[in-house]
């Protein structure tokens, strides 16, 4: 081309389309408020643990969504309907094997994204909801891979559907009615199917999603606190840069970023912009995440056992990576003490519900909180022993 | 305007009527979604249906002997499924048992080699009178209504002589 011709038309076509496409919706504004929030620099790679897990939630909504393409939720048919995927069809394989794998690394990555949040203490003041609906966002989570596991309708569906809708029935006085209604009758068949597989695609999501938006808003409205990394001897006020009373003449409450308004408000030493800053990071361990995930749907796949059979007598049932620390405390519970099965991991969930009014005090630092940094890596060290006690099951040993 | 204690105001109306509205709608929609979920708890249950095992006078004594029965799930009609049960001679007594362990109900299977029924799941033993003797197990197999006819033949019901 010359360089006299006149500059092509369609870009400002394209503007104008834009500005009339602002002008009705507001979008430039929306753009910028979620794209340009300053954002801690320090620990960053740590701060991409909470997209990674949007970025995976987002990838089971997908793959699930497309699922449901050829799945029959039918015990005469779940089993064929992703057998004859298996056998036909190469992409819809991928599918299932992304939507195994992307479950099992949105179950480590979750786990990851709270480790970090307890060691970096961000669910104090004023972040207790954060904290909380995170922790409710993690039994959804959870649910959502139990439910997930009955739906193959094989072996492992069956028994393991067989197992875990047994659970409840150890809650005193209404356990067995609890059973009863998960189940749809006395027997695992199909009502409990078609009721798991509500649960599993409708009910869950429906409250999973708007949860996560809840959490995603509070993230904005109280902005990144980061850790205490970022505010390590000075902060920045509104008013400038402020050095902090030696810590026994600290007030009540300790600086923290929140809504500009605040009179606290502070910003940790070095911010950098949301975007394109801190999307490159989150970018980079996403894609690096969604690649692993497909790697593995690829070269290992999603399985597919035999049919479910209730009558099997050679069939050991074994369960999910992430229930083998409950699996194994119900080989180690003695008969008389079943019921902790029950009571220890709502004891946990309740812990984690509860941290942010036990751990109140100002200090951040996970090296000067042992009262409660201490008792979670005990209780994380019970998880792993048990896992690692339990994992000989999964390889039949 | 003003107005007398005892009226109602204009704004106090509309609150009343949005909570009612609200309430209505809530009902509407709770009461039969609450009742549909909690059906199967009231659920009628079937007859138990009886079906053919077959001769089992010839059966050893004291070894427990496998066979499969098909019974009706609980849903619409949908094919029967298959159940294991265990049958055990004891001198002129038979047991006939379900597999079903009554820790988790995983599927108890005759072992051999220690002559017990072993649970894989979380290693629950029962002797071959079906006594809960080791692991986590709270209670012994539960047993099938049956009944041997003059020709030795066993009928099962799917029935059994305990809840699980």
């Amino acid at each position: 081309m010359s360089p006299g011709i006149k500059r092509p038309r369609r870009p400002r076509r394209l503007t104008r389309a834009y500005q009339w496409f602002d002008e009705r919706t507001g979008i430039r504004r929306l753009l910028r408020t979620g794209l340009y929030e300053a954002v801690p620099v320090r620990g960053s790679w740590f701060y991409t643990l909470g997209s990674a897990t949007l970025v995976l939630i987002i990838l089971q909504l997908v793959t699930g969504i497309f699922l449901m393409f050829q799945y029959v939720p039918s015990v005469q048919e779940a089993w064929q309907s992703l057998n004859f995927l298996k056998q036909t069809d190469i992409f819809g394989s991928w599918v299932r094997g992304t939507h195994l794998w992307g479950a099992y690394i949105l179950m480590f990555v979750i786990g990851l994204h709270l480790v970090r949040t307890f060691l970096s203490a961000s669910y104090k003041r004023p972040r207790e909801l954060n904290w909380i609906t995170g922790v409710l966002l993690l039994v959804l989570v959870l649910g959502m891979a139990i439910t997930g596991g009955f739906l193959p309708w094989d072996q492992a569906s069956y028994w393991t559907a067989v197992v875990v809708t047994n659970i409840p029935a150890y809650t005193p006085v209404i356990g067995p009615f609890i059973r009863t209604l998960w189940r749809g009758g006395e027997a695992v068949g199909p009502i409990t199917l078609t009721r798991t597989f509500g649960i599993h695609v409708w009910l869950l999501p429906s409250i999973l999603f708007p949860l996560i938006g809840a959490h995603l808003a509070l993230l904005r409205k109280h902005g990144e606190f980061g850790s205490y990394v970022n505010y390590r001897g000075a902060f920045r006020t509104k008013e400038g840069l402020a050095i902090p009373p030696p810590p026994d003449r600290l007030e009540a409450d300790p600086p923290y970023p929140a809504a500009p308004t605040d009179e606290l408000w502070s910003v940790p030493l070095e911010t950098e912009d949301f975007y394109p800053h801190q999307t490159f990071k989150d970018g980079i361990v996403s894609a690096v995440l969604v690649l692993l995930i497909f790697a593995l749907a690829v070269a290992i796949g999603a399985p597919l056992e035999e049919k479910a059979n209730p009558a099997a007598v050679t069939y050991t049932p074994v369960p999910e990576w992430f229930f083998l620390p409950l699996d194994q405390l119900l080989v180690l519970l003695p008969k008389q003490l079943t019921v902790l099965i029950l009571v220890l991991p709502m004891a946990g969930v309740i812990l984690l519900l509860a941290l942010p009014f036990i751990d109140r005090g100002h200090e951040r630092n996970p090296f000067e909180r042992p009262a409660i940094v201490v008792p979670g890596l005990i209780i994380a060290f019970f998880l792993v022993a048990l896992t690692l006690l339990g994992s000989g099951r999964l390889f039949n040993l | 305007m003003p107005e007398s204690k005892k009226q109602m105001s204009r704004r106090r109306f509309a609150v009343w009527g949005t909570t009612i509205s609200g309430a209505l709608v809530s009902l509407t929609l709770g009461i039969p979604i609450i009742g549909y979920i909690l059906s199967p708890l009231f659920a009628r249950r079937d007859t138990p249906v009886e079906k053919r095992v077959g001769y089992i006078l010839d059966l050893p004594d004291g070894q427990p002997v496998r066979f499969v029965v098909q019974f009706p799930q609980n849903a619409w009609p949908v094919p029967d499924e298959d159940h294991t049960i265990y049958v055990v001679r004891h001198g002129e007594n038979f047991k006939v048992f379900s597999n079903t362990c009554t820790h988790m109900q995983c599927p108890v299977r005759f072992q051999k080699d220690i002559n017990q029924f072993l649970c894989p799941c979380h290693g629950g033993l029962y002797d071959l009178h079906g006594q809960n003797v080791g692991g986590p197990p709270p209670k012994p197999l539960a047993q099938y209504t049956h009944r041997i006819d003059r020709d030795g033949v066993l009928y099962v019901k799917n029935a059994l002589d305990e809840e699980l």
